[in-house]
C-alpha cells in the first residue's frame, strides 16, 4: 500500500461518516423523527438512540464549521446578537448559525431545530447557557444531567447515585415525546456497540508507545473521534474502529510514521485551533515531532475507567456521563499526564490554550509551570483559539515551537552525551 | 449620625488587603480557625457554628498588581479570580486557615486546583452545589455533600459541630438576612435617604467579621437612618444587575448616583443574601441546608433554574422596585453573566425597557464610559419615542 492511501484511509473514512450524519440531518428538517440536542462532554446518546431520535451536538456544528473555514461568519453573527468577544466562540458559531440570518442552512446540510434538548453538564458550565439561548430561540424544552466535579481522586458513591438517577428520570421525558415505551434490551444492544466501540478506541490510542508511533494521535486522532462523537452506540461506530485498527496495524507493519520519521515523542494537552489545525499540524511535522499521546482526543466521549458494563446500563450510562476529563479537578488531571508521559515516552509536553474552552484552559498556566520546574519536562505553552481564526497569530506560533524544538534538540544531544542537567 | 458618616468611616477599613478584623479576631481567639470564602455562597453558618470565623474574600479590590497571579491565570479570567490568586501568592491570606471554594464556574474550580497545588498545607475545600434543582435524587445528593465539607470543617475545627449549635447559627444568621432585606428594600424605598453605594458599604463591611458584629454595623446603620436628611430626589431609577461574584468598585456605583441615578435594586455580594425565605431553625440542619437550597435559592445566573431564566426573575424586580430602566452590568470576561445577555437583551427590547450594558473591574478607576452611556440614556428618554439596538450595547425600546 503506498503512503498516501495509507494517510487517506481512516480519514476519508471518518469525513464520509460525519458527511453522512450531516445529510441525515437535512433530511430529518422534512421529516417525522425527533431532533434532540446533546452537548459531547459526557455524552449518553444511547439512552436516546434506543428511543430512535435523531441525536446531534452543537459543538459539532461549531467544529465542522471552524474546519471548513465558515466559523468567522458564524462568530460575526453570533456577535450580532449580543454575544461579546469573551463569549465562548463555539456558542456565538452556533447561535449565530441558528438564530443569525443563515437559520441553520450551512454548506453541510440544514440544522433542524430541537425538539429537546439535554444537557449533560459535566464539566463546562457554558452548557447551560448555550442551551437555555437556543430553548429562546426554538420554544423547546430543556432537561439537564447534572454531573458533579471530582472534587478529589474518584467519583463518590452519592455523586453517581445522583447522576444515575438523572439519568433514569430522562425516560418518561423520551416516552413522551417518542410516543413509544422504553425497550430496556433495546438500550442494552446499544450499550454493548458502545463497550465494543471504546474498547477497539482504547487499543488505537495505545499504539502511540510504540517506536516509532504509526500515527499522530492528536492530528489525525481528531479526525478519527469524529466517529465517536456523532455514531457512539452504532454499527457504524463500531465498525469504523475496528476499520481504523485494522488500517493501523497495516502500518505497523509497514514502519509507517506520519512525518517520515520521529524525532520528537510529544503529548499535547488541550482542544486544537480547528479553523487552522492543518498549519499548526505542518508546524510540529515539520520537526518530525509526533503527537504520541494527548489528553484531548483520548478522553472526549470515551470514558476510561469505566466501572460498570453494559449488562448494568445506567450505572454505566452514569460512568460515561462521568468521566469528562475537563470534569476532573487539576491535581487528576496532572496525576493523569503524568503517567501518559511515563508511559509514552514522550519528550516535551504542548499546552495549547484556548480562550473559549474555559474548563480546559483554566490551570494550564499552573501545569506549565509544574511540569517545567517540578516535573522536569519541557512544555510548551501556546494559545489560540477552537472556533475563531483571529486569534492564531501564525508568526508568533510558529517562532515559540521552533524556539522549543531548538532547545528540545540541544536538550536530547545533551542527554545523549549523559549531562542530564538540562 | 448620619448614614453618609457612617459609610465613609467603614470605607476607610474595607480596602486593606492585610484583613486586620481577621487579624484582631485570631488575636482575641488564640486557638481559633479563620476559613477563607470565595464568592458567592458558601453556608458561613456551618463555619459560624464550628466557633471559627469565616472570612468572604473576593478579590483585592484593586489594591495589588496582578504579577504573581498573571504566571497561573490567563487574561482572560476574571478579576475577582486572579486577585484573590494573587492574595494568596503576596501572603495576604496567611492568617486563614483553610479555603472553601464553592462550584460558581469555571475560574472557581480552577482556583482551587491552582491554590492546593501552591500551598498543599492548607486545606481547600471544594463544595460542589447541584445544578439540577428538580431531580428527585438532588435533596440526597445535597446532604451528601454538605455532610462532606462539614466532615471536613470538622477536621479543621478540631471538634464535631453540633446540629444544636448549628440551628442557633442559622437564627443569627437570619436575624442579619432580615436586616440587609429591611435596607434593601428601604433604598428602594427612600433613595433620597439611602443611596445603594452605601448600602454597598454597609454589606462590604460585614465580609471579615463575625456575624454578630456584622448585625450591629447593620442596626447601627438603621438608627443612622433616623438622623440622615433628605438629599435630591434622584431623576431615574434603575435595576443594577449582573455583578453576583465579583465586586464592583464602590466609586462606579457613586458616579452613577452623581447622575442623578437611583440604583434601586442590585445583585452585588448576593452570597449575603441568597436565601429568598428564613432557613427553618428546628429539625436536621444539614437536610434544611439542602432543602433550602433547592428550593429558597435567590434567582442568580450561575444556579440552573430549569422554570425560568434570568429574565423572567430580573422582570419582576424590575416591575416590583418600580424602575424605569436597567443597568445590565458584567465584570469584565464573566462567562456567566455575559452568556445570559443574548437574553436579557431580547427580554429588554420584547418588554420596552431602557437599558445600558456595561462592564467593570475590580481595578477600575474611569467611569468616564459608563457615565456617557447613562447620561445618551437619560437624554434618550427625554426626547421619547426613540428605538434603541442593543447591538449598540444600550438602547431604549418602546413598542
Amino acid at each position: 500500500m503506498n503512503k498516501i492511501a495509507m494517510e487517506d484511509k481512516a480519514r476519508t473514512a471518518s469525513r464520509e461518516l460525519v458527511q453522512r450524519h450531516y445529510l441525515e440531518l437535512d433530511a430529518s428538517v422534512s421529516g417525522d423523527r425527533k431532533v434532540v440536542y446533546l452537548f459531547t462532554s459526557g455524552l449518553i446518546s444511547e439512552l436516546f438512540r434506543s428511543f430512535d431520535f435523531i441525536v446531534t451536538y452543537p459543538e459539532m456544528n461549531a467544529i465542522h464549521s471552524s474546519r471548513r473555514n465558515i466559523s468567522i461568519d458564524l462568530i460575526h453573527d453570533g456577535e450580532e446578537l449580543g454575544f461579546t468577544s469573551h463569549v465562548c466562540d463555539y456558542v456565538k458559531c452556533d447561535l449565530g448559525l441558528m438564530a443569525g440570518p443563515r437559520k441553520g442552512q450551512t454548506p453541510f446540510g440544514k440544522i433542524p431545530p430541537p425538539d429537546l434538548i439535554v444537557i449533560t453538564h459535566g464539566g463546562c458550565s457554558t452548557y447551560i447557557k448555550w442551551a437555555e439561548a437556543l430553548a429562546g430561540e426554538f420554544r423547546c424544552p430543556v432537561r439537564i444531567v447534572d454531573v458533579p466535579f471530582v472534587r478529589e481522586d474518584r467519583q463518590t458513591d452519592f455523586d453517581h447515585v445522583y447522576v444515575r438517577g438523572q439519568i433514569e428520570e430522562l425516560i418518561p421525558v423520551c416516552e413522551e415525546l417518542s410516543g413509544r415505551k422504553f425497550d430496556l434490551d433495546k438500550l442494552k444492544e446499544i450499550l454493548k456497540l458502545t463497550s465494543e466501540t471504546i474498547e477497539l478506541w482504547k487499543k488505537l490510542q495505545e499504539y502511540g508507545k510504540l517506536k516509532p508511533s504509526p500515527f499522530d494521535t492528536y492530528f489525525e486522532g481528531v479526525t478519527y473521534m469524529a466517529p465517536m462523537t456523532l455514531w457512539r452506540g452504532t454499527f457504524e461506530a463500531r465498525d469504523y474502529y475496528k476499520n481504523a485498527h485494522d488500517f493501523i496495524c497495516q502500518r505497523i507493519k509497514t514502519g509507517y510514521t506520519p512525518y517520515g520519521k520521529e524525532d520528537f515523542r510529544l503529548l499535547f494537552e488541550g482542544a486544537p485551533p480547528w479553523p487552522r489545525i492543518r498549519e499548526f499540524q505542518q508546524m510540529f511535522s515539520n520537526w518530525h515531532a509526533v503527537g504520541v499521546t494527548n489528553t484531548y482526543v483520548r478522553t472526549v466521549c470515551a470514558a476510561l475507567d469505566l466501572q460498570f458494563g453494559p449488562d448494568k446500563p445506567f450505572d454505566f450510562l452514569a460512568s460515561l456521563a462521568s468521566q469528562s476529563y475537563y470534569n476532573w479537578n487539576l491535581g487528576k488531571r496532572r496525576r493523569f499526564m503524568l503517567d501518559l508521559a511515563r508511559d509514552y515516552e514522550i519528550d516535551g509536553i504542548v499546552i495549547h490554550s484556548v480562550k473559549s474552552c474555559r474548563p480546559f484552559s483554566i490551570g494550564q498556566l499552573d501545569m506549565r509551570n509544574y511540569f517545567a520546574r517540578e516535573a522536569d519536562i519541557p512544555t510548551l505553552y501556546l494559545d489560540s483559539d477552537i472556533a475563531d481564526p483571529r486569534y492564531f497569530s501564525s508568526a508568533q506560533m510558529q517562532n515559540r515551537i521552533d524556539t522549543f524544538f531548538e532547545a528540545l534538540t540541544h536538550r536530547k544531544e545533551r542527554r545523549s552525551k549523559g549531562d542530564f542537567k538540562t | 449620625m448620619p448614614v453618609a458618616v457612617l459609610t465613609e468611616l467603614l470605607k476607610a477599613k474595607l480596602d486593606d488587603p492585610t484583613h486586620p478584623a481577621v487579624s484582631e479576631w485570631k488575636r482575641n481567639h488564640p486557638d481559633g480557625k479563620a476559613i477563607g470564602c470565595f464568592p458567592i455562597y458558601i453556608p458561613t453558618d456551618m463555619i459560624h457554628a464550628a466557633g471559627m470565623l469565616p472570612v468572604q474574600i473576593a478579590g483585592a479590590m484593586g489594591q495589588l498588581k496582578l504579577d504573581g497571579a498573571d504566571a497561573y491565570l490567563q487574561s482572560f479570567v476574571c478579576s475577582v479570580g486572579r486577585s484573590t490568586l494573587e492574595l494568596k501568592l503576596d501572603g495576604y491570606l496567611d492568617n486563614l486557615d483553610a479555603f472553601i471554594i464553592p462550584s460558581v464556574c469555571e475560574v472557581s474550580r480552577g482556583l482551587s486546583g491552582v491554590m492546593r497545588r501552591i500551598d498543599p498545607e492548607k486545606p481547600v475545600i471544594y463544595l460542589n452545589y447541584p445544578q439540577n434543582l428538580n431531580s428527585k435524587f438532588s435533596f440526597d445528593y445535597l446532604v451528601g455533600e454538605l455532610t462532606r465539607v462539614k466532615s471536613e470543617l470538622e477536621k479543621i475545627s478540631g471538634s464535631p459541630i453540633a446540629d444544636e449549635a448549628l440551628l442557633n447559627s442559622f437564627e443569627i444568621y437570619n436575624q442579619r438576612a432580615a436586616l440587609l432585606a429591611k435596607l434593601d428594600q428601604y433604598r428602594s424605598d427612600h433613595p433620597e435617604k439611602l443611596k445603594t453605594s452605601e448600602f454597598y458599604v454597609l454589606r462590604l463591611a460585614g465580609m471579615t467579621v463575625t456575624c454578630e458584629e456584622h448585625i450591629a454595623v447593620l442596626k447601627e446603620a438603621l438608627k443612622a437612618l433616623e438622623d440622615t436628611a433628605p438629599r435630591e430626589t434622584p431623576k431615574l431609577r434603575m435595576v443594577f444587575f449582573g455583578a453576583f461574584c465579583e465586586r464592583p468598585p464602590v466609586a462606579m456605583l457613586e458616579a452613577i448616583e452623581a447622575e442623578g441615578i437611583a440604583i434601586v435594586s442590585d445583585d452585588i455580594l448576593l452570597g449575603q443574601r441568597w436565601w429568598t425565605e428564613p432557613l427553618p431553625t428546628s429539625g436536621n440542619p444539614i437536610e434544611i441546608l439542602a432543602d433550602h437550597y433547592l428550593k429558597h435559592t435567590v434567582r442568580n445566573p450561575v444556579v440552573y433554574h430549569a422554570d425560568a431564566g434570568v429574565c423572567t426573575n430580573l422582570l419582576s424586580v424590575i416591575d416590583e422596585r418600580k424602575a424605569d430602566s436597567l443597568i445590565l452590568s458584567s465584570a469584565k470576561t464573566c462567562h456567566p453573566a455575559l452568556h445570559d445577555i443574548h437574553q436579557i437583551f431580547k427580554s429588554c427590547e420584547k418588554h420596552g425597557i431602557p437599558y445600558v450594558r456595561i462592564e467593570f473591574e475590580e481595578d477600575q478607576r474611569v467611569f468616564e464610559s459608563i457615565i456617557v452611556q447613562i447620561e445618551a440614556l437619560q437624554e434618550a428618554r427625554e426626547r421619547l419615542p426613540f428605538a434603541g439596538t442593543y447591538q449598540n450595547n444600550s438602547g431604549i425600546c418602546n413598542e
